[in-house]
């Protein structure tokens, strides 16, 4: 299925979905349209009746003042209904676009978060994916609710319109139409030049932002450096590109106000030109030119609107087939395998043989023929120089990275057999970058197991934190994240050892996981782990020999190979 | 980057976005407003200029809508074909001017409120360069940054679309009024009248609508930090397999922001027809009055349809009104924001008034003589200090000579880090002195002392743009100066090699170089600067085998003849230091050279040096 069939489907399948709203709804819609030109012509008729001019034959069996007060009941009475059905347009067709945003919001991390790392780094970057769950789905949300709305009434109150305005006087129904046919083509290019410049002065205050959150983050350094008058002409620079990025958006959008009042002179030319004439001629009466005049200002709007619908649904169709792009984006094989396999508890953890890697697209061999056996229970040591393959090698033993040349066996079978969440169960990883959710620290031990407060202080005093813990003021409730407190180095890397202890693996890879941490705490939380993880295989892996002296066997790394 | 994070940061300030101060602060909207338009001054004549084409406009307008009373009555209705033209001719004159000079200034006010938003934001940044560093360890990070951009694009909204929409609305109604009431003063009377349900309507409704778009706003950032943060977070996700967890939580923000949305709509379902319904109140009032009135014929027809068009014009800005409250609310509570971030007390008054030395005539040359005497420091604010003082730094005392290599060792948060802090007068410090070459510190222009310091640390900001404003910001450096430099330090050969030259591009993070030569242009940023003192902190761990030689060797060059204070998170990368100051809970515990220190065997180094081997 393309991409752009496959993004009308979604639409399509939502609106299905939602038919008994949309039907209801457009019903209010139209009802509002009518309404909106009963006001016009009853408008007309009240003119008519002060003036003396014709009014409709059914008004002749009132008297004067019966007629003014059924005129005015209409008044009143359309403007009661438009008021209902408005209502009733909102609360189906406008709620229906906020469903549609989410249904398009959630199914997009559904998705990510199966993606492949390499698409990640390379097509889906995060920018990208953030301005797709922003601006796509914004645009994209409009042509389930909003743009149908300005389609009926171009549909229908164009008709209307038109159809009143021929009931009044043909010739100069067409005049009118004529000389306004130019506003749906000028009004979708305005529209659509200011969307792009409006995206570019979007990218351009994102690029500002950036580089002012960079500016005050380091703040402290600039101060001891006295580099921040530097720093701020560089912000003020941007500052300025992004003035005129929006300044020309701004102007862009401002044509609006010319083209509508354009519209309107010409529509006047027309109406004191030939209007008049026919006027003169006793061709139309005074109410009905008055009438006329409001109607060709009525019909500006539906020829106005049609230039943005027809820029809406272009708009909201490509957010859409971005937006399915996404959805349909391949995923990673080994997320997805469905296995019951249990893990058998054997004496033999790993088996690697003539293991080799190369990053894809790369010849360099990270790892190269590279063997080892790990048994139940080991603490397995990894030293060697920063970019020696320890880290890819931890991936490939814990079953991360699989995209190997080489045999792998995980007790006894290809890591392809199990599934993700069984070995994600067994094996824990901490790596060397601490990464921590933005909740409270006992969220961040427990993520999604239900662990008890007195469990969660345990994981703490084995990673050698609970001391520091006490110390804030909300202790296990503590925010963290930007708008939280703010941890350093050492604490983070040692609450991710304690989330992954959280999760009692059977087997645990240590990726340099304390090199921030300090001696003193180091030796203790060392001292913790292998005391209490007498059944757990451990991996360490460093680049400072001292982190390994509980280790019973230590291998070397260069180059990706033993040294 | 401090050890001491934990601790500032448990002082964080209560968030001044905080709903509950929000509605205390209420008062102050205006008045910050006010403030904020000092920085139009400047474009004051351009603001007079958009502001009386936009007035014109309006006038214009009603004397179109004028005319078409006498237009219907003295030409349409006797059929007078030359009086029809006359005024007809007037009627289209009277719009294209007004229609033109309406346009033109809507443009210009547009470019003057981007200039105006402009120097708002060259005031923001020259304020975040003045403000001292407790102000920032006082206030979460995302929260300054906030204060920079997203509150005022909260103003930029308001001046750049809706002040123009705002002001071309008030001159229609305001002129519209006047025209009405000259016209027929008890009809206009009755009509201006009937417009004080949808305007008292509105005002009641400004509180709800605020919250309602607030909520939205705070769950749409909520979930797009979730979004980011998962994206961030994949391969702790992936590690733990938690992907069923995380499409939990972020499920959970769709649906918070969701029902948000919902509650929103909800809302606006009914406020937004009802007050275009209010807004017809005006032309019901007209026809039931009006019409009376021409039928017992207290009215002219002329006049009556002279009517019924200002009616039509002055429906459109109160809608305009309605549909702008929330972005006008929110310019103000954003200039609230940012003029109280504005009125943060300066490092001038935190820190007192700057010192004299050096004097502008004479050359200064610092010998890097240090004395701390009995100094104390706490980052505590002077009301919490007579409540529970929490000393970071206790009665520390020592004394360095010029030229000494000095190692700072302790466990973390024994005040290494603060103690070079209030070198570069980062902080002030409470009790006793500290002496640099003889002359209190606070008696230094604070630029200068910290010119007077080089940092190295594990970090390093490199920023997009050339390798020469990179290595220095100063204009009076000949490319011969830096390129002598970069020889020294080693650098030279490095960008050489890879094809560079001092006006290649460097990108962001200095995403192209590894740790060893973003490490190296840093040393040589040092060296172009000539401190006279040098504060190492942990500079050369984690370097990249291939240049770990080179950046050794450069700061050994570096530290030639300079006073070096060394922090020393892990005693292996001490090298050879003259002296080693042992620090424990902010007092200096242990002094004296590597070996001397390793002879105490029950002295805090011995305990460090075992804990590490």
């Amino acid at each position: 299925m393309s991409n752009a069939k496959a993004a009308r489907q979604i639409w399509a399948t939502f609106l299905s979905n939602h038919w008994g709203s949309y039907f209801v709804g457009i019903f209010a819609v139209l009802i509002t349209d009518l309404m909106q030109v009963l006001v016009t012509r009853n408008l007309g008729w009240i003119l008519d009746f002060f003036s003396g001019g014709k009014l409709p034959s059914w008004f002749q069996n009132f008297s004067k003042q019966e007629t003014f007060h059924i005129l005015f009941f209409i008044l009143v009475g359309s403007r009661l209904l438009a008021f209902i059905s408005r209502w009733g347009w909102r609360v189906t067709l406008a709620r229906n676009t906020h469903f549609a945003g989410a249904m398009l919001k959630g199914k997009i991390w559904d998705n990510v978060r199966f993606f492949k790392q390499v698409d990640l780094n390379k097509t889906y970057s995060k920018g990208i994916l953030m301005s797709a769950s922003t601006s796509d789905v914004q645009q994209g949300r409009f042509v389930f609710g909003f743009t149908l709305v300005g389609l009926v009434d171009v549909i229908f109150l164009g008709t209307f319109t038109m159809a009143t305005m021929l009931t009044i006087h043909i010739p100069m129904t067409f005049w009118s139409l004529g000389v306004l046919l130019f506003l749906p083509f000028w009004i979708r290019k305005l529209s659509d030049k200011e969307m792009t410049l409006y995206r570019k002065a979007q990218e351009g205050l994102g690029i500002f932002n950036d580089l002012g959150s960079q500016v005050v983050q380091t703040i402290r350094l600039q101060r001891i450096t006295q580099t921040g008058k530097f720093w701020s002409k560089k912000l003020l620079e941007e500052a300025e590109t992004y003035r005129q990025k929006r300044l020309s958006g701004v102007k862009t959008s401002l044509l609006y106000i010319p083209t509508l009042g354009g519209a309107s002179i010409v529509s006047y030319i027309v109406l004191f030109t030939i209007g008049l004439n026919y006027t003169m001629a006793g061709e139309i009466s005074i109410g009905d030119f008055i009438a006329l005049q409001g109607l060709i200002f009525l019909l500006q709007d539906p020829l106005f609107e049609l230039g943005f619908i027809i820029s809406d649904f272009k708009k909201g169709f490509t957010s859409l087939e971005r937006l399915n792009k996404i959805y349909e984006n391949p995923k990673e094989e080994s997320l997805l395998i469905k296995s019951e396999r249990e893990i058998k508890n054997e004496e033999k953890v790993l088996e690697i043989s003539n293991l080799t890697f190369c990053y894809p697209g790369n010849s360099r061999k990270i790892l190269s023929d590279f063997s080892l056996t790990l048994v139940k229970g080991q603490r397995l040591g990894l030293f060697g120089a920063i970019g020696s393959g320890k880290s890819t090698l931890v991936n490939i033993m814990a079953g991360i990275e699989r995209s190997y040349q080489g045999e792998v066996l995980f007790h006894g079978l290809n890591f392809n057999k199990y599934s993700h969440a069984t070995l994600r169960r067994y094996i824990g990883h901490v790596p060397q970058k601490p990464f921590l959710f933005a909740e409270s620290i006992k969220s961040n031990v427990s993520m999604d197991q239900n662990l008890t407060e007195t469990e969660v202080w345990h994981f703490l005093e084995m990673s050698g934190l609970k001391k520091d813990v006490l110390d804030f003021p909300d202790q296990l409730e503590t925010p963290l994240g930007e708008w939280g407190i703010n941890l350093s180095g050492g604490q983070k890397q040692r609450l991710t050892l304690a989330r992954a202890l959280a999760r009692r693996p059977k087997i645990l890879f240590l990726d340099d996981c304390l090199s921030a941490v300090d001696t003193v705490t180091e030796e203790s939380i060392l001292n913790n782990l292998d005391r209490e993880l007498k059944e757990v295989t451990l991996v360490w892996v460093a680049h400072r020999s001292s982190t390994l002296k509980y280790c019973d066997r230590i291998l070397e790394l260069d180059e990706g190979k033993i040294v | 980057m401090s050890k001491n994070d934990k601790k500032k940061k448990s002082y964080l300030k209560i968030d001044d976005q905080d709903e509950e101060v929000i509605g205390k602060n209420r008062v102050g909207d205006w008045r910050s407003f006010v403030t904020l338009l000092t920085y139009a001054k400047e474009y004051r004549f351009s603001f007079i200029i958009a502001l009386s084409l936009i007035g014109i406009n309006g006038v214009l307008a009603i004397m179109s809508a004028k005319i078409m009373g006498p237009f219907v009555e003295e030409g349409l209705i006797p059929l007078n074909k030359e009086i029809s033209s006359k005024y007809a001719v007037a009627i289209i004159f009277l719009e294209g001017i007004g229609l033109f000079s309406l346009w033109w200034g809507r443009r210009i006010l547009a470019i003057a409120a981007s200039k105006t938003l402009y120097a708002i934001r060259e005031r923001l940044f020259e304020h975040l360069q003045v403000l001292p560093m407790s102000y920032f360890d006082h206030q979460p990070q995302g929260r300054v940054v906030t204060r920079i951009t997203h509150d005022v694009e909260g103003i930029e909204e308001f001046f750049t679309s809706s002040l123009g929409r705002l002001l071309n609305a008030s001159c229609m109604a305001i002129i519209a009024t006047l025209a009405m009431l000259q016209t027929h003063f008890k009809l206009g009377l009755i009509l201006l009248s009937s417009m004080i349900p949808v305007v008292i309507f509105i005002f009641l409704t400004r509180e709800k609508v605020r919250v309602v778009q607030r909520k939205m706003s705070k769950f749409t950032s909520t979930l797009n930090a979730k979004l980011s943060e998962s994206i961030n977070g994949l391969e702790v996700i992936r590690s733990f397999g938690l992907e069923g967890w995380s499409k939990k939580n972020y499920d959970k923000a769709v649906d918070d922001l969701l029902v948000s949305q919902l509650t929103a709509n909800r809302f606006f379902s009914w406020t937004r027809p009802l007050i275009s319904l209010l807004c017809s109140l005006p032309m019901i009032g007209l026809v039931w009055f009006g019409g009376n009135m021409v039928l017992v014929g207290a009215l002219g027809i002329g006049l009556f349809v002279t009517f019924v068009r200002y009616t039509e014009r002055f429906f459109m800005p109160i809608m305009t009104l309605a549909r702008e409250i929330h972005v006008i609310q929110q310019a103000f509570t954003s200039a609230e924001r940012v003029a109280s971030f504005l009125a943060e007390a300066e490092e001038e008054k935190v820190l007192g008034v700057d010192g004299s030395i050096p004097d502008p005539r004479e050359e200064v040359i610092i010998a890097g003589e240090l004395h701390f005497k009995e100094v104390s420091m706490s980052y505590q604010d002077r009301d919490e200090l007579q409540k529970k003082a929490d000393w970071v730094l206790n009665n520390l005392s020592f004394k360095i000579s010029p030229g000494e290599k000095i190692g700072l060792v302790g466990a973390t948060g024994c005040g290494k880090t603060t103690t070079v802090s209030l070198l570069s007068r980062l902080y002030e410090f409470q009790k006793g002195d500290i002496l640099l070459d003889g002359y209190s510190l606070r008696d230094y222009k604070r630029g200068f002392l910290r010119k007077q310091i080089g940092f190295v640390s594990q970090e390093v900001i490199i920023f997009k743009g050339s390798l020469r404003e990179n290595l220095t910001t100063e204009s009076y450096f000949l490319d011969e100066d830096i390129l002598k430099a970069c020889e020294v330090t080693g650098f030279l050969k490095v960008f050489e090699s890879a094809g560079l030259n001092l006006e290649s591009e460097i990108l962001e993070g200095g995403s192209n170089m590894s740790i060893g030569e973003r490490q190296l242009l840093s040393l040589t940023r040092i060296l172009l600067n000539n401190p006279s003192i040098l504060v190492l902190d942990e500079a050369t761990a984690n370097i990249d085998p291939a240049h770990e030689k080179m950046v050794h060797s450069a700061v050994n060059k570096i530290m030639q003849g300079r006073t070096c204070l060394m922090i020393a998170h892990r005693l292996a990368t001490l090298g050879n230091c003259d002296r080693i100051l042992v620090f424990d809970r902010g007092s200096l515990v242990e002094e004296g050279s590597r070996q001397s220190l390793l002879e105490k065997k029950k002295g805090h180094f011995y305990r460090l040096q075992n804990a590490e081997s």
